[in-house]
């Protein structure tokens, strides 16, 4: 596939991507560097990677894989800090989503990107399931918990209805 | 009808401030970068195996786009001794080693197998994309902290070859993330050492955002002609070793328990992939 195909997926892409990142990481510039970094490795594989169906199901995967390891790896340090280096390329967001993203942070990682595929990548049970190799039925009582856990950091009600 | 937290979720991300995204081209040319300098994954020894066939004329890993290179040839690999199950027989090393040419590809006997690490220990399947350290000396350039030099040695196209292995057993577990590369000489492969050594006493602390790191190295020469055993967190430990022009990297990943790193262990699979590359290849 032509560099245009791939500008044109990147670019029609980048945004939901984000958003999804963004739930994971809890960071708005350390979500673009994911994203980021997961689209030149689309490029660096784009032969295979454009012949999936679904080729931003492996972008995003990636993204996910990235976010948890650098997520992994900042906890493992002797401490983490807040930091403020170089020059934000994006302004914070609002603070309903700033009390959101800190109760993702929260919950377990995988009730946290069961929650962001579903309810912000729009992926069916199914298709979550099929994305990270787990039974539907894990896929859906990881949503269950993990929108009560959501619920009770943000001490709102929740009700359940996955199909 | 959607309950509160469904609302704000599907809500999540409608106020996303504008943000400045680098551009496709710089994209692509960050993947062609790690094309250019990819030593993991990606089917090594085809591509290695490919480069002593077409010789200097292949670029690794082709541009996207291209027809996928046909493998028509397997390399002439001479003399690949047989390993026993477990490599109790540590090469005698002398001197540094002299810039042999070396030029085979790395075979899978070279890697360290899953009984090195334990009976539990299995070999993961599927290419690695988690970070290693390199993020973070990457990050400590970026940050003015560390220029880079000495510089990193280019893979020099037919010559150079690389594998991966991941070896799990669970979250309970040691995690190992190795690394073989054979460079065109043993000068490169020491170059790397180099490189390396210095990242971590530039970056030997680093603050960036949500990141803070400390490398510590705490042994050397432990292995090989050059080792390097480096303390990247509690859990988080770093061995770089070189065996001539063969330089091999495990990170290993303890479980989150106070003391779970164990340098003993790290040392021990230091020698055991020496003796795996050693018996493997012609580097010792």
């Amino acid at each position: 596939m032509s560099p245009p195909v791939f500008d044109e997926f990147y670019l029609g892409s980048r945004q939901r991507m984000l958003r999804c990142a963004y739930a994971v990481t809890g960071d708005v510039q350390e979500a673009q560097d994911v994203v980021q970094e997961a689209y030149a490795r689309a490029w660096q594989n784009w032969r295979k990677v454009a012949a999936y169906d679904d080729p931003e199901a492996w972008v995003r995967t990636v993204a996910f894989r990235i976010a948890v390891s650098r997520w992994r790896r900042a906890r493992s340090m002797f401490t983490a800090h807040r930091r403020h280096g170089g020059e934000p390329s994006a302004a914070p967001p609002d603070e309903n989503t700033v009390a959101l993203v800190a109760a993702l942070r929260g919950i377990p990682e995988a009730q946290r990107t069961a929650i962001v595929l579903h309810h912000i990548a729009g992926r069916s049970v199914a298709e979550i399931a099929a994305e990270t190799g787990v039974a539907e039925g894990t896929v859906k009582a990881r949503l269950s918990r993990g929108r009560q856990a959501l619920a009770h950091l943000l001490s709102t009600e929740t009700g359940n209805s996955y199909a | 009808m959607r309950d509160d937290i469904s609302q704000q979720l599907d809500g999540f991300g409608a106020d996303m401030p504008a943000t400045t995204w680098a551009s496709p081209a710089e994209i692509r040319g960050r993947g062609e970068r790690r094309r250019r300098v990819r030593t993991v994954g990606m089917t090594a020894a085809g591509v290695a195996a490919l480069a002593v066939v077409a010789g200097a004329a292949f670029v690794l890993g082709g541009r996207p786009g291209e027809p996928a290179p046909t493998l028509t040839a397997r390399p002439s690999i001479t003399v690949v001794p047989q390993l026993s199950p477990s490599p109790s027989v540590r090469p005698r090393l002398t001197s540094p080693s002299p810039a042999v040419p070396f030029d085979t590809v790395i075979p899978l006997d070279a890697m360290l197998r899953a009984a090195d690490v334990s009976p539990a220990h299995r070999v993961q399947g599927g290419e690695y994309l988690g970070e290693n350290y390199r993020y973070v000396t990457g990050l400590c350039q970026e940050k003015g902290q560390w220029d880079g030099k000495p510089v990193r040695p280019q893979l020099s196209g037919a010559r150079d070859s690389s594998r991966q292995r991941v070896l799990a057993a669970g979250q309970d577990a040691v995690h190992v993330v190795q690394q073989v590369t054979g460079y065109g000489s043993a000068r490169s492969a020491g170059e790397l050492i180099a490189h390396e050594r210095a990242g971590f006493e530039h970056c030997a602390v680093l603050d960036h955002r949500e990141t803070h790191v400390e490398f510590e190295i705490i042994a050397t020469g432990f292995a090989g002609d050059e080792a390097l055993l480096v303390r990247m967190s509690p859990r988080t430990l770093l061995v770089l070793v070189r065996v001539g022009a063969v330089y091999t990297e495990l990170s290993l990943t303890f479980p989150a328990t106070p003391g779970a790193a164990d340098v003993a262990l790290a040392q021990d699979l230091a020698d055991k992939a020496v003796a795996r590359i050693c018996a493997a290849t012609t580097a010792c």
